[in-house]
């Protein structure tokens, strides 16, 4: 494939893609396991900087920039999708008081 | 170098984007927004989206790239196209007299319903991952307020709020999908990938990570068309969201997904299908039976119609579980995905219409028993849901009956026998529970505190539409199913098989 | 040997350090405690109102709209780095063009908050 001469100084394409996946699982694992809305609002916060990290080592691995103008993409995207987020649950706030998943039983059957 | 001529190519979704920032600055210009020039502005704005797309249909005979391959023009994009203008042009006009009704009076639903709508048809045509995944984040973005919409309801926030964690999630594993194809093949071109696959000796077998990126993409795009397992969400949002945008999400979102599911699974993947073919195998048959069984026990309609909303989402992949190695020409037959879901959105519509009737001071009731005695009161609009349900169902001789025909040929060509028979009884119980709310409506009583129906002529035109239209391209489907093997064949230009 | 071995043994030295003088202090100092030693610490005032105190959903709105106005930011860097070379790919006004479209856009989403009250504190 392309170049790998950039990764000879620091760690291998191997370890940042584990570093991205322990992350990406961390985050998979708090969305599941969270019941506090804000907590889950950063596991996923958690889940697509995992990728982010992938995306670079990926990109530095092929020697192109593509990966790194996705990533900036991504950035911006997870931010209005945050922003998105915390609107919606100040809004469960505001209706509930409360903003424990659990106690969101209304829709069901 | 860059062409200005381009340009033309991505005309509708600029004049969708030009029309709703438009609409945006009317409606926040004025203390007293005046809702009808909104809303005339939005349709017009889908209009110009249609005319211009119907021009480029006509001007771009062979497929070609654009913008540096980041975008496919080519007939699915176009006929996606459309399909995503009529979603939204019936969601608007429902919304129209519903959001005053249950008091919802805020500047912002018109915009983003075109908003939502650009990112759909921008998902149909994206031929690089990259722009797959922004379009479907504007899209996503767009539909998770639309369902919050309503901020005095607390089911229409836990709709939101449910959709929105759900769609973070799978906006993350698509995302990480994304990354891992880049990882494997070093571009994000979906042609680019089959070009690589293309190649003798290049396979999901000796690249783990495309592999990995595959699987990943595959669960991403399951949330988004609500496969099963990834399906549990949208019974719940579905019902929550108020009934306009719930026909929205029903129609576009689902539309859009798919075109994007189907434009990687057929251009990019086609010849590597043996590898993953059990997994969509089972993800369709599961799909097919969790939507159809979760049908059969709803009292409430709205409900009910999101369960069979999964249901079909299962035919459409049963279909693609046909799609041949060898290259689509082999099975023209898989055209019908395009055509159903223009159907769908066709009959979806016409049914939400409807819903959108049965509100009580401001709340919206669509439980089944509110439907009895509404032959005897209103005999045109009865009839007109029987049409829509009952080509749900896949009844002759309707629009639906004629799409489910050729999802079942396509999936039967294809060879996968196993899944059609799966389909076939999927279709039985759905013509048990789409019956229900026709015998309701017309050997029911009425109910004892029976409230007028909301009807109002925009709503109305919608059902009357969608109504003739499922009867006359049931009747004489040639040409419209003609056009959709057309629009599906022109996937092959990308092929690397 | 492995690098990294030193690294294990630097915190595996603080950790031991840490809990060793915490357990010290811990079991030899003297406990008497009055009502102001236990109090929270606030600067030596005395404390007021709880730290879960509620605070107003401007700060919310003032916070994300500054994330959202900020990252803009992200595509305006690159763009303006590579300015020169991006003139020799397409000459004429078209680059210029395209950021003056994208802050187009931006600054209609700016007037909607501005027209929509997102500004106003009071």
């Amino acid at each position: 494939m392309t170049t790998t001469a950039g990764l000879a100084a620091g760690p291998g394409l191997h370890a940042w893609l584990l570093l991205a996946a322990v992350l990406f699982c961390i985050g998979i694992y708090g969305v599941l396991s969270r019941r506090n809305l804000v907590a889950i609002l950063c596991s996923v916060e958690l889940m697509a900087n995992a990728v982010n990290i992938n995306l670079v080592a990926f990109s530095r691995f092929h020697g192109d920039l593509l990966g790194q103008a996705f990533a900036l993409f991504s950035v911006a995207l997870t931010v209005a999708e945050v922003g998105i987020g915390l609107a919606i649950v100040i809004l469960v706030y505001r209706a509930r008081k409360g903003i424990d998943v659990d106690e969101l039983d209304l829709l069901r059957g | 170098m860059f062409d200005p001529g381009e340009l033309n190519f991505i005309g509708p979704e600029i004049a969708v984007f030009v029309f709703a920032l438009l609409v945006l600055v009317h409606d926040v210009m004025f203390k007293q927004r005046n809702a009808t020039i909104s809303m005339g502005v939005s349709l017009m704005g889908l209009a110009t989206a249609a005319v211009l797309n119907l021009l480029n249909m006509q001007a771009v005979d062979v497929p070609r790239e654009a913008f540096a391959g980041a975008m496919a023009v080519d007939g699915f994009g176009f006929f996606l196209n459309f399909i995503v203008l009529l979603a939204a042009a019936g969601a608007l006009l429902i919304s129209h007299d519903f959001l005053r009704r249950i008091d919802v009076d805020v500047p912002e639903f018109n915009p983003l319903v075109l908003f939502v709508a650009f990112g759909m048809m921008l998902m149909g045509s994206a031929n690089d991952l990259i722009l797959l995944f922004i379009s479907l984040e504007v899209m996503s973005l767009g539909v998770y307020v639309l369902c919050g919409i309503n901020r005095g309801e607390l089911a229409s926030a836990e709709a939101a709020l449910k959709y929105f964690v759900m769609g973070a999630f799978a906006s993350g594993f698509l995302l990480m999908g994304i990354a891992f194809v880049y990882g494997g093949i070093g571009s994000t071109r979906i042609s680019a990938v089959a070009q690589w696959f293309a190649i003798e000796g290049n396979g999901i077998a000796g690249n783990p990570l495309i592999g990995v990126g595959v699987a990943l993409l595959l669960v991403g795009f399951g949330f988004k068309v609500a496969a099963a397992p990834f399906h549990m969400w949208t019974p719940d949002v579905y019902q929550g969201a108020p009934t306009p945008v719930t026909a929205f999400m029903a129609t576009g979102v689902k539309a859009a997904a798919f075109a994007a599911l189907s434009r990687v699974l057929l251009v990019a993947l086609l010849g590597q299908n043996l590898e993953f073919h059990t997994a969509l195998w089972l993800i369709a048959a599961g799909t097919i039976l969790m939507g159809n069984i979760g049908a059969l026990v709803q009292d409430d309609l709205k409900r009910m119609l999101a369960y069979s909303s999964i249901g079909h989402a299962g035919y459409l992949l049963m279909a693609l579980v046909g799609a041949p190695a060898a290259g689509l020409a082999d099975n023209p037959r898989l055209g019908g995905i395009l055509f159903y879901l223009l159907a769908y959105t066709v009959m979806t519509v016409g049914a939400f219409a409807v819903l959108s009737f049965f509100t009580r001071d401001g709340v919206e009731d669509t439980r089944i028993s509110r439907l009895g005695g509404l032959a005897d009161r209103h005999p045109a609009v009865a009839l007109a849901l029987s049409i829509c349900l009952l080509s749900l169902a896949g009844v002759p001789p309707t629009m639906g009956f004629v799409g489910k025909f050729y999802l079942f040929a396509a999936a039967i060509e294809g060879g996968a026998i196993g899944i059609a028979v799966v389909g076939a009884i999927g279709g039985a119980i759905g013509i048990y529970y789409y019956l229900r709310p026709i015998v309701v409506m017309y050997m029911h009583p009425e109910p004892a505190d029976r409230v007028e129906l909301a009807m109002n002529p925009a709503a109305l035109g919608v059902l009357g539409v969608a109504t003739v239209a499922v009867l006359v391209f049931g009747l004489v489907p040639g040409s419209l199913i003609e056009v959709a093997q057309d629009s599906l064949l022109s996937l092959a230009a990308w092929g690397g098989v | 040997m492995n690098p990294y071995v030193p690294v294990a043994f630097a915190i595996l030295i603080a950790i031991v350090f840490s809990l060793v003088f915490v357990g010290l202090s811990y079991y030899f100092g003297p406990r008497r405690p009055t009502k102001t030693k236990t109090a929270v610490y606030e600067c030596g005032m005395p404390p007021v109102g709880t730290t879960r105190q509620r605070f107003s959903v401007k700060f919310y709105m003032v916070a994300v709209l500054f994330l959202l106005f900020d990252l803009e930011a992200v595509f305006l860097y690159p763009w303006a780095t590579q300015y020169s070379t991006l003139l020799d790919s397409f000459p004429g006004t078209f680059v210029l063009g395209e950021m003056a479209v994208f802050l187009g856009v931006l600054f209609i989403g700016w007037f909607y908050c501005l027209k929509r009250g997102a500004f106003q504190w009071d």
